[in-house]
């Protein structure tokens, strides 16, 4: 298990995670979430053991992360930009990795190999973004972590070679019991992809829980009467986030199971009353909004 | 709550050199090969066939034609020198420059290996780099040296002294690169490694040399910047190049390399250390950056003192501050300018600006001070153990060569007297005293002499120009029987180590030889007259003239191994005694051998004298009782010299007999005696006499007035401004010209300089006669002064 207890990473002035304390299961496929720069690289930094904590303590099954070579033979971290060695291939990097991580599995990585269009021979310089990732992600996965950390995990691929890494993680937490830890803005896949969420915002997690729980938290109302009760009326029985209006309709976000909002609204007698879930991007603006950072406030 | 600040995890305990460190050893061999293969490609083009080259114009079975001796063969040593001061930082910056980077240092820090071991793969691997070519190179060079040079030297000499040089080549490369290294992984940037690693590698040494500078342009301080050298490795390096491999050299590298394998622990120590995110940044501010910032605010202050700033200031204090004003700040800004990329985070650091000026200040107010006091102190006499005199005269001339396995090696003679007596310590303090009272800071009065006392507290170092008025302590100290016994060429001989001892009479011509089984009698006698001289009579040769001369000459080769180390220790060659009058002993054991040396019958032997003009060297005062020089008629033959030839039999006596051996002061001309020998060559002996001697001698013969020293020092401090850049060698013809020259009275008179009183009327004749001085433009006569005495 991950465990962070007041964790604290300062750069100069600047304190990138404030007493950050959190656990996250094994096997779980973990997505790290949050506004720019809220600490999710910081975090995913530390826990590759590139950062050295401020203060606090951050452990992977009680044992430090930092200057521990053993524990980081099961961590592979595929950060947000690859580092291209000079005159270095996917060959030679594998090379370099098979040499360093004990688990490395060179049957694994012609496989990987097969599946993907990458020359192995080629040079890094070469290769575009998204193909730097690809090799990234076979080497990664080839050194059969028990942890990966991916940051931006699908920045630069195709749709297809996105579909096709989604199914190796996933089919890698499937049989080797991976721990995934994904910190993106694409919400979007990461809804497809994870099955807990942890939201950081100011260097702190705002909430961390399960993605089902969390959708279950939440529910986007559309509610049609004549007349149409004022949002006071709403508010003695609802939590509600958002409420908008226009002419007989009325649309809300509220904080509650979905199933029990439904029932509440019924007594009001609406023509219409629909409950959706929200996807988890609506869900991080959210609670962006709750805490002060949202789109109003951005300067046009 | 625990930190992980600490990496004592017990579950990180590892096998330090496993396969893993070899694997990362091999890989950073492997991706940079192509720059060391380079590297080492040009080093052997720059060593092996300049060494070829230099090797192959020797005809090894030709000794005559061509000598050698073992250190002249490692030339190459300049080139390793150079390379050295470059090629282990670059190296070191190279292998660290991921952490310069903040992909490379995610990429690497996020590997499964401890920092201790990504740090020594790539040290190791930096060795590699550094240390085969150089060994390769050496190696290649020597086999060079051993087909191109045997049997001219012994294979033997050329493989003791190359692997010599390379033994400390290797450590010194070792431990540039292992201080370059501790910079290396505390350095966020390429600027940053390159800059300090220079920095730290030559860091002390050069404050040293500054501070040592400064100190050196107090009045009378000489503090050797030797020791400095040694406290860096680039001041090493700089140190040992024209003599690679000897006793010292070897120690220091071994301190060093000790160093070095401490370092590499600092090393690991500082790169556990290092954060990540410090990649890529410009302008951290660390403590050590900013001590690398004052540092180049010194010595920019010192460079702009001593360049730009120099020529405008006459006051040194002055000097200082305004150099420390301009220069601290502006070497400040260079280093964060370059550091930092810009002075985006200037305003951090600009605070530290005052404290470099601050810093800089220590060098007015140790100007301002005298050395903190140091100028004016004088050591007491119950702290002196001794004190080691250094005189600048011609008792340099007593050196020697001797031929040592196929080339000739100069022996600089023993010149540094060391005084232990009470006596000999009070005269030298007396000395010292009397200097700080003349203030002669441009040291232009008198001899130069520098003496280091050896106190309970350590050396005390000085050297000074003594004024006309110390010679009568000068004398005494010349005359103290330790001074005599550790500078006399006959205190050295031994009877086994001379080759034959030859008697001149008083006219210098020869009167024969000693015999072989009498050197020591007559070694005994000579020193027993020799430290009965009293300072009144060393230069009066009319109290104690000259009555004959003893000429020591050296064996030059034997076959007696114990001879020949005896040779080789003799600091002296050929020398020639002068036998005064007061040496009773010697006088009574060469009467009783038959050698009338008093005798003046040769006299009729010389075919002329020639009286010349006072050149430069001869303008030194000589204390000395015996010289060895010998002139050739070709000297005085050159048509450029200013000459009076006298061949009248009576004035030749008379000027012989008024002459001295030795100049006696600085109003001497040099006088020769020119006649032929047994062997039909036409030699000349050299002798000197007082030119008002000479004037009252030969009174129909018009010859110019030479300056006093007293008179000398009246015109010196004009012959240190611009017009000196005038003075110009004398034709024959001008030495008179009053027409165009004014006189000396002349120039006495215009500025009142009382140089008339005390002068026989010979003198005051030759004063208005002889040409002297064009005014605005300078003395033409004089241009061979550079001071009074040298």
């Amino acid at each position: 298990m991950i465990k962070s207890e007041a964790l604290t990473k300062r750069f100069g002035q600047t304190t990138a995670l404030d007493h950050l304390s959190t656990s996250i299961e094994e096997g779980c496929i973990y997505g790290l979430v949050g506004s720019n720069g809220a600490g999710k690289s910081t975090f995913l930094r530390l826990l590759a053991g590139i950062y050295r904590p401020t203060e606090g303590s951050l452990t992977i099954n009680d044992a430090p992360v930092y200057e521990n070579s053993k524990l980081k033979q099961d961590i592979f971290f595929i950060p947000d930009e690859i580092y291209q060695m000079p005159g270095g291939s996917m060959d030679s990097m594998a090379r370099i990795y098979s040499s360093l991580y004990s688990n490395w599995s060179t049957e694994r990585y012609t496989e990987l190999i097969k599946r993907f269009p990458i020359q192995p021979e080629r040079k890094l310089s070469a290769c575009s973004k998204g193909m730097r990732r690809q090799i990234a992600i076979i080497l990664g996965l080839s050194c059969m972590p028990k942890y990966l950390l991916l940051d931006e995990a699908f920045d630069g691929l195709d749709p297809v070679i996105r579909v096709a890494v989604r199914k190796l993680i996933a089919d890698d937490i499937l049989q080797r019991g991976t721990t995934v830890l994904i910190a993106s803005h694409n919400l979007r896949e990461l809804e497809d992809m994870c099955d807990h969420v942890g939201l950081l915002h100011g260097g702190k997690i705002l909430f961390q829980r399960e993605l089902s729980e969390l959708q279950q938290g939440f529910a986007k109302i559309q509610f049609v009467a004549k007349p149409l009760p004022a949002r006071e009326e709403f508010a003695k029985q609802l939590d509600i986030i958002s409420f908008k209006t226009s002419g007989s309709i009325a649309e809300m976000v509220v904080r509650g199971n979905p199933h029990e909002i439904q029932q509440k609204l019924e007594r009001l007698h609406p023509l219409l009353c629909e409950s959706v879930p929200l996807t988890l991007e609506e869900i991080f603006i959210t609670e962006m909004e709750a805490v002060g950072y949202d789109y109003n406030n951005v300067l046009f | 709550m625990t930190t992980t600040t600490s990496s004592s995890n017990p579950t990180n305990s590892e096998k330090l050199f496993d396969r893993q460190m070899l694997r990362l050893y091999v890989n950073t061999l492997r991706q940079n090969i192509l720059p060391m293969l380079i590297y080492t490609v040009c080093l052997l083009l720059v060593t092996v066939f300049p060494t070829f080259s230099q090797g192959n114009s020797v005809d090894p079975y030709d000794p005559y034609s061509y000598s050698v001796s073992a250190s002249e063969l490692n030339t190459v040593n300049y080139v390793y020198a150079i390379l050295c001061f470059i090629i282990p930082v670059l190296v070191s910056t190279m292998l660290f420059h991921y952490l310069h980077n903040r992909l490379s240092v995610d990429f690497y820090h996020s590997m499964p290996v401890s920092r201790t071991k990504l740090f020594l793969s790539r040290y190791f691997a930096g060795l590699t780099f550094l240390l085969a070519p150089l060994a390769l190179s050496s190696l290649l060079c020597i086999l060079c040296q051993q087909f191109l040079y045997v049997p001219l030297l012994s294979a033997a000499t050329i493989w003791q002294e190359g692997l010599g040089n390379l033994g400390i080549w290797l450590m010194m490369y070792t431990a540039v690169f292992t201080f370059s290294c501790m910079v290396a992984v505390t350095s966020s940037n390429v600027i940053e490694s390159l800059v300090y690693s220079a920095a730290i590698n030559g860091a002390v040494t050069g404050i040293g040399v500054i501070f040592i500078s400064y100190s050196n342009t107090l009045y009378g301080i000489r503090v050797s910047a030797d020791p400095t050298f040694m406290l860096s490795p680039y001041g090493v390096i700089a140190r040992i190049i024209d003599d690679v491999y000897n006793t010292r050299s070897l120690v220091v590298s071994l301190v060093w390399l000790v160093l070095a394998i401490l370092g590499v622990f600092a090393c690991i120590w500082l790169y556990r250390r290092y954060h990540s995110e410090w990649a890529q940044q410009w302008g951290r501010q660390s403590i050590f950056s900013q001590i690398m910032k004052l540092l180049a605010g010194f010595l920019m202050a010192f460079i702009l003192g001593s360049s730009v700033l120099e020529p405008v200031f006459d006051n040194r204090v002055l000097l200082t501050i305004v150099s420390a004003l301009i220069g601290a700040p502006l070497g400040f800004l260079l280093v964060e300018g370059a550091t930092g990329k810009g002075f985006s985070s200037l305003y951090k650091s600009a605070k530290f600006i005052p404290l470099a000026i601050l810093v800089c200040m220590i060098c007015p107010l140790f100007l301002a001070t005298d050395g903190f006091g140091m100028v004016s102190k004088v050591p007491e006499a119950k702290d002196v153990e001794s004190v080691e005199i250094n005189h600048y005269s011609d008792i340099i001339v007593y050196a020697r060569y001797y031929y040592d396995n196929g080339s000739y090696t100069y022996v600089s003679a023993r010149e540094n007297p060391v005084l232990t007596t009470p006596e000999g310590i009070e005269l030298i303090r007396q000395l010292h005293q009397n200097a700080l009272e003349e203030q002669d800071y441009q040291g232009l009065k008198g001899n130069n002499i520098e003496f280091t006392y050896e106190t309970s507290h350590g050396e005390i170092t000085r050297n000074y120009s003594f004024a006309e008025s110390d010679l009568p302590l000068l004398l005494e100290l010349y005359c103290q029987p330790e001074f005599l016994q550790q500078t006399q060429p006959v205190f050295f001989y031994q009877p086994e180590v001379l080759g034959s001892v030859t008697v001149s009479d008083c006219t210098t011509f020869p009167a024969g030889s000693i015999k072989q089984e009498n050197y020591a009698q007559l070694l005994d006698a000579v020193r027993t007259d020799l430290l009965t001289m009293t300072s009144d009579r060393l230069l009066d040769y009319t109290a104690d003239p000259a009555v004959g001369y003893l000429n020591w000459n050296i064996k030059q080769k034997t076959t007696d191994p114990e001879i020949e180390v005896l040779l080789k220790e003799l600091p002296y060659d050929r020398s020639t005694l002068v036998i005064r009058s007061s040496y009773k002993t010697t006088l009574a054991l060469l009467s009783q051998w038959g050698f009338e040396v008093e005798s003046t019958e040769q006299l009729s032997k010389i075919d002329s004298v020639s009286i010349l003009m006072p050149e430069y060297s001869d303008v030194s005062l000589n204390l000395g009782l015996a010289y060895s020089n010998e002139y050739y008629p070709s000297y005085i033959k050159n048509e450029d010299q200013i000459k009076w030839q006298l061949s009248d039999p009576q004035q030749i006596e008379q000027v012989v007999a008024a002459a001295s051996p030795i100049r006696t002061s600085v109003a001497c001309h040099p006088l020769y005696l020119n006649f032929t020998n047994e062997s039909g060559e036409e030699v000349s002996h050299r002798l000197y006499i007082e030119n008002s001697t000479l004037l009252s001698i030969l009174k129909d013969v018009q010859l110019p007035y030479l300056l006093s020293s007293s008179e000398l020092n009246d015109i010196l401090s004009p012959l240190t401004e611009s017009n000196w850049n005038y003075a110009h060698w004398m034709e024959q013809d001008e030495v008179f010209d009053t027409q165009t020259y004014w006189s000396v009275a002349e120039y006495a008179r215009q500025n009142d300089l009382d140089w008339f009183s005390g002068k026989t009327p010979e003198q005051l004749n030759a004063m208005e006669q002889t040409a002297f001085y064009e005014p605005g433009e300078g003395f033409p006569l004089y241009s061979n002064y550079a001071s009074m005495m040298d």
